[in-house]
C-alpha cells in the first residue's frame, strides 16, 4: 500500500492537524486515522464526483472545457484589460497563493480584499495594535490551567480543538488534564461546548460588553451592586470572578459570538481590557481568536504587513497603498472595481445581494476545487488541488505556528495548486 | 448523569452484611468489605459467613438483587451512535485507559493502533476494545468520563 505510515496536515479548519494518518487503495485514500467529520470531508472531496475537473470558460450562458493555459490566458486577458480587478477570497490559500495574489494587486493597482473581515481580521489587527503576542498552542496545552471559550463554540466548529491542545490533554502543569483544569465558557446558547464546560455563563444576547465591563470593574476592585450580569445570577458571575482571579494561568479563545454581536468593535476592545488587566493582576491571561478558514490567520497576517489593514487594502498606481477597508463591506458596495480574481472563496453565497449582484455583473476568474455558486457564474473557472491533500505550501495556524502542508506523494501534480496558478498568471500579465 | 448511573453507598450494603468483623474476607471490617466490593474489587461470595449461617439468607437475597445492575454492567456498556458522533476525538484523550496504553495520546496526538479503546476513524470514533474499560472487571470503576465529555451526546453507558 502507498503512503502507509505517513501523515497529512489537515486543512479543514484553522487548526491544521498535523497528525493525520493515512492508508491508500489505488489511488485513493481509503483509511483516514484522527481526521474529524469536517476534516474527513474536505480530504475525501478529491476523490469526489463533484469535484471539479477541468478548466472552464463560459460562453453564452454555459460552459465549455478549456485547456489550462487556455483558461490562465484567458484570465491575463480580462485582468489587463480591467481598470480596477478586485481579487478576493485568500483565507483558503496557501501563505504562497497569498504572496501572489498581493503582487498581482500591487502590480495592477487592484483591491485586496478577503473573507478577513467576516472573521478575526479586526481583533486580529487590535491585538496586534495593543502588543498582545499569541502563545503557542503548546503552550496552552502545558500551562494553562483555566480554560474559556468565549462566544466560541469548538464543539460544532474546531472540532479537535479541546482533544488535541486545550482541554483533555495531561500538560506539564496540568499533569492530571480535564481534572486539573477548569472549564468555562460564555454563550448565549447552550451549546455542545457550553455542555461540557463547568463553568457555565450563558449571557442574553449581546450581553457580552456587559459582562466584560462588569469583569474588569471586579478585577480593579469595584465590586458591582446588581442582582445579574447580563443575565447570569450573581453567584455565577462571582464565582466565575474567583475563577479568573485565583487560577494562575487562563487562556481565552473566543469567536464570532463576541466578535459580531452588538457592538463587535467595543466589545473586542473591552475583552482585551480585561485580558490586559488580568495580566496586570500578576496572572498569565492570553487571548486567542478562533479563527475558521485553514488560513485565516495567513491572510490577516499578509494583509496587515502589506497594507497595514487586516483587509480591503486599494493599490493605487504603482502599488501604493491608496485606501485600506475599516469596513470591507462598504467597501465591496462602493469602490469601483471591475473584475475579479476569487480564490478558493464563495462570496455569491456568504455576502449580501447588493455585492453578490455587482460580482455577477463583472467578468469573474474563480480558482476553487468545487462549482460553488460564485463558480456557477463566473467566466473562467479553474480547478485547483484540495490544499494539503494535492499539493503543499504553508498556511499559517491559528496561533500564529506557521505549518508546513505534506500532500499525499502519489497525488500531487493532479491539479495545480492556487499558487501555481496564480504563479504562471502574474507571468503574462 | 443519570439516575441510573446513581452510586450504590457502602452504608446500604453493610447494613445487609453479619456486621460481625470477622476478618474471614480478609478484610479488617465489614464496612471496608462493602466499599471495596461496589469498588468491584471482591465478590459476596467472598464473605463466607453470609452464605454459611441461614440466619443472613434474607440479607443475602436482598443483597444479590441489590447488586444486581452492578454485574450486569460488565454485559450492557457502553454505545457510541456513529450518526451523532462528529469525530471530535474527546473520548480517545479523555479515557484513561487509552492513555495508559498509549502515552502520546496524552499529549492529543493521535496514535494509529488497535489495542485501544477508542480510535477516531474516517472522521468517527469507534470502539476498538472494551474489555479494557475500567467499567469492567477487575476494576470495576464506575468510570464515564467518556459519557461526559462527549459533546454531541454520542456515548451512552447504561
Ligand atoms: S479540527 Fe480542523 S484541522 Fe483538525 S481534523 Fe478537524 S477540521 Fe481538520
Ligand atoms: S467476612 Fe463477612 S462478616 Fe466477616 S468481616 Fe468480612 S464482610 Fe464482615
Ligand atoms: S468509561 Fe472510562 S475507562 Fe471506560 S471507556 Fe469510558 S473513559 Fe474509558
Ligand atoms: S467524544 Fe463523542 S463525538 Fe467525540 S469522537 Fe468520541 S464518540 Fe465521537
Amino acid at each position: 500500500m502507498e503512503g502507509l505510515g505517513q501523515t497529512l496536515v489537515c486543512t479543514g479548519c484553522s487548526l491544521l492537524c498535523d497528525d493525520i494518518e493515512y492508508e491508500m487503495e489505488d489511488g485513493v485514500v481509503s483509511k483516514l486515522y484522527h481526521i474529524c467529520m469536517h476534516g474527513y470531508d474536505k480530504v475525501m472531496f478529491a476523490f469526489s464526483p463533484q469535484r471539479l475537473k477541468a478548466p472552464l470558460l463560459s460562453s453564452n450562458g454555459s460552459f465549455r472545457e478549456v485547456s489550462l493555459d487556455e483558461a490562465i490566458s484567458k484570465a491575463a486577458e480580462v485582468l489587463k484589460s480591467s481598470k480596477k480587478p478586485l481579487l478576493y477570497g485568500w483565507s483558503c490559500a496557501t501563505n504562497e497563493a497569498i504572496d501572489l495574489g498581493l503582487e498581482i494587486a500591487k502590480k495592477l493597482g487592484g483591491i485586496f480584499d478577503g473573507t478577513m473581515w467576516i472573521c478575526h481580521g479586526y481583533s486580529i489587527y487590535l491585538a496586534k495594535k495593543l502588543g498582545m503576542g499569541l502563545p503557542k498552542l503548546e503552550e496552552v496545552l502545558n500551562n494553562a490551567d483555566h480554560v474559556v471559550f468565549w462566544g466560541a463554540n469548538p464543539g460544532d466548529n474546531h472540532l479537535r480543538h479541546m482533544s488535541r491542545y486545550a482541554v483533555f490533554p495531561r500538560g506539564e502543569r496540568v499533569p492530571r488534564g480535564i481534572e486539573t483544569r477548569m472549564l468555562s465558557a460564555v454563550d448565549i446558547r447552550m451549546t455542545s461546548t457550553v455542555k461540557v464546560a463547568m463553568n457555565k455563563l450563558l449571557i442574553n444576547p449581546g450581553g457580552d460588553a456587559e459582562l466584560l465591563s462588569a469583569l474588569i470593574s471586579e478585577l480593579e476592585g469595584k465590586p458591582i451592586q446588581r442582582e445579574e450580569v447580563a443575565g447570569i445570577p450573581l453567584k455565577t458571575f462571582l464565582e466565575f470572578v474567583d475563577v479568573l482571579k485565583q487560577r494562575p494561568y487562563t487562556a481565552i479563545f473566543y469567536g464570532l459570538g463576541l466578535t459580531h454581536s452588538g457592538k463587535g468593535k467595543e466589545n473586542v476592545e473591552l475583552f482585551y481590557r480585561l485580558v490586559q488587566l488580568l495580566n496586570q493582576n500578576g496572572k498569565s491571561c492570553i487571548a486567542m481568536p478562533m479563527a475558521g478558514h485553514y488560513n485565516m490567520v495567513g491572510a490577516v497576517i499578509k494583509s496587515l504587513d502589506a497594507g497595514g489593514g487586516p483587509f480591503a487594502i486599494d493599490f493605487g498606481e504603482g502599488g501604493e497603498v491608496a485606501r485600506r477597508g475599516e469596513s470591507a463591506l462598504d467597501a465591496l458596495l462602493s469602490w469601483e472595481y471591475d473584475s475579479a480574481l476569487i480564490v478558493g472563496s464563495d462570496p455569491l453565497s456568504s455576502l449580501p445581494s447588493e455585492i453578490a449582484q455587482r460580482i455577477r455583473s463583472i467578468p469573474t476568474i474563480v480558482l476553487d476545487y468545487r462549482l460553488s455558486l460564485t463558480a456557477k457564474h463566473a467566466d473562467i473557472v479553474i480547478p485547483v488541488a484540495v490544499p494539503g491533500v494535492e499539493s503543499g505550501g504553508h498556511a499559517t495556524r491559528m496561533d500564529e505556528e506557521v505549518v508546513t502542508l505534506s500532500p499525499i506523494g502519489g497525488l500531487v501534480g493532479r491539479f495545480p495548486s492556487d499558487e501555481e496558478v496564480l504563479d504562471k498568471l502574474l507571468k503574462q500579465l | 448523569m443519570s439516575e441510573k448511573s446513581k452510586k450504590l453507598s457502602p452504608l446500604e450494603v453493610y447494613n445487609l452484611l453479619p456486621k460481625t468483623n470477622c476478618k474471614e474476607c480478609g478484610y479488617p471490617s465489614c464496612i471496608a468489605f462493602a466499599t471495596n466490593l461496589l469498588l468491584g474489587k471482591n465478590k459476596l461470595e467472598d464473605c463466607p459467613p453470609l452464605f454459611r449461617d441461614p440466619k443472613y439468607a434474607a440479607n443475602l437475597e436482598k443483597l444479590k438483587t441489590l447488586l444486581k445492575p452492578m454485574e450486569e454492567m460488565a454485559e450492557t456498556g457502553i454505545k457510541l451512535d456513529p450518526d451523532k458522533c462528529t469525530g471530535c476525538g474527546n473520548c480517545v484523550v479523555v479515557c484513561p485507559v487509552n492513555v495508559s496504553i498509549e502515552p502520546k495520546i496524552a499529549k492529543g496526538i493521535g496514535v494509529k493502533r488497535f489495542d485501544l479503546i477508542f480510535l477516531v476513524e474516517n472522521g468517527k470514533a469507534k470502539i476498538l476494545d472494551l474489555e479494557k474499560c475500567r467499567r469492567f472487571p477487575p476494576e470495576r470503576i464506575n468510570c464515564r468520563v467518556c459519557e461526559e465529555y462527549c459533546y454531541s451526546g454520542a456515548i451512552e453507558i447504561f
